[in-house]
């Protein structure tokens, strides 16, 4: 954490994202590490009491579960692939939940940071995506097929392909990923920045600062409050993203037209 | 895009950022290429990164824009 000290205030760095081990072994956890699993265990441990003996008429706990998969169906799946869309719902809904709960942790008390601040888990979600979407493609055309529906869009001149066709492989087959993983950590480690930042600069301000200085305290944490609200925005918005592109990816991989 | 619906805004703009970025990276990357090996300066990646971000256009209007889709 940033901290005031002898020499003045010490704004974060890159270091917030990279904990130390607790523990000797190669395999033993970070903290960050420890954030993720215990919100897997919560996540999981939710659906699977909501779900475990579902009645006609739902219990408060399968109401609520039904309320979350209903989210994701309404506003993700059918709105961009229509109820034919509706196999692919364990994906989506899982990646849904799963990237908001690692998001919100953010700004969890005594958690304070995002499960999805560090590369590994925003790059392992965008891999289980475009394996996805390159499957569910494949599977519906075949490979041939698959690959001319997404290099050569139908309707342009043939010299034109030249010009075009790179362009369509960068972007689907190697773009479509990485901006997928840098969109969500990029998102979740400045937001955890401007928190450590704001709260930092607040701590210091009131107990280190001189004089009329220790006012600014006031500023400072109105700001960090603000970024607070704001990442309990960005959090949903973020998952919702993701899982709104991932449908988009296996729509456009499905679809007949292009 | 499901043919019966309303495509949502950020679905749309979200696709079309990977096509805009493409354009300019992998025409522009050619353009530097042979600007290193001709030694031209930077003429032939500025041109790439035009002529890319246009087809980039072309691509987005293909996918998006077209009245009959």
């Amino acid at each position: 954490m940033a901290e005031g000290g002898e020499d003045g205030y010490d704004a974060p760095t890159i270091q917030e994202f990279f904990p130390p081990q607790l523990g000797d072994f190669w395999w033993s956890p970070t903290r960050i590490n420890l954030i993720g699993f215990f919100m897997a265990g919560v996540l999981a441990l939710f659906f699977v009491m909501a779900f475990k003996k579902p009645t006609m008429v739902p219990g408060k706990l399968q109401n609520l579960g039904e309320l979350a998969v209903d989210l994701v169906y309404k506003n993700v799946i059918d709105e961009v692939m229509g109820t034919k869309g509706r196999r692919f719902a364990p994906i989506i809904v899982t990646l849904f939940w799963m990237i908001l709960a690692f998001n919100i942790t953010g700004i969890i008390p005594m958690m304070h940071i995002a499960a999805t601040a560090v590369i590994g888990v925003p790059l392992v979600l965008a891999i289980v995506s475009y394996v996805t979407f390159n499957y569910a493609g494949i599977k519906e055309h075949g490979v041939g097929t698959y690959l001319k529906l997404n290099l050569f869009p139908p309707g342009v001149p043939k010299p034109i392909y030249l010009l075009v066709t790179p362009i369509e492989l960068i972007s689907t087959f190697i773009l479509r990923p990485v901006t997928l993983t840098i969109r969500l950590l990029a998102n979740m480690m400045a937001g955890h920045l401007l928190l450590v930042l704001f709260f930092g600069a607040t701590s210091y301000l009131l107990i280190e600062a001189e004089g009329l200085l220790k006012l600014a305290a006031i500023p400072s944490f109105a700001m960090g409050f603000a970024f607070v609200c704001f990442e309990l925005i960005v959090a949903p918005l973020q998952a919702y993203i993701f899982a709104l592109l991932t449908a988009v990816y296996i729509d456009g991989a499905t679809s007949h037209e292009h | 895009m499901h043919p019966s619906l309303q495509p949502s805004g950020e679905a749309v703009a979200w696709s079309a950022l990977g096509s805009l970025l493409a354009g300019p990276i992998v025409w522009g990357g050619v353009g530097f290429l042979l600007d290193r090996h001709f030694g031209t300066g930077r003429l032939l990646t500025a041109i790439g990164v035009v002529v890319g971000s246009l087809a980039a256009f072309y691509i987005v209007y293909l996918r998006f824009g077209r009245d009959d889709q």
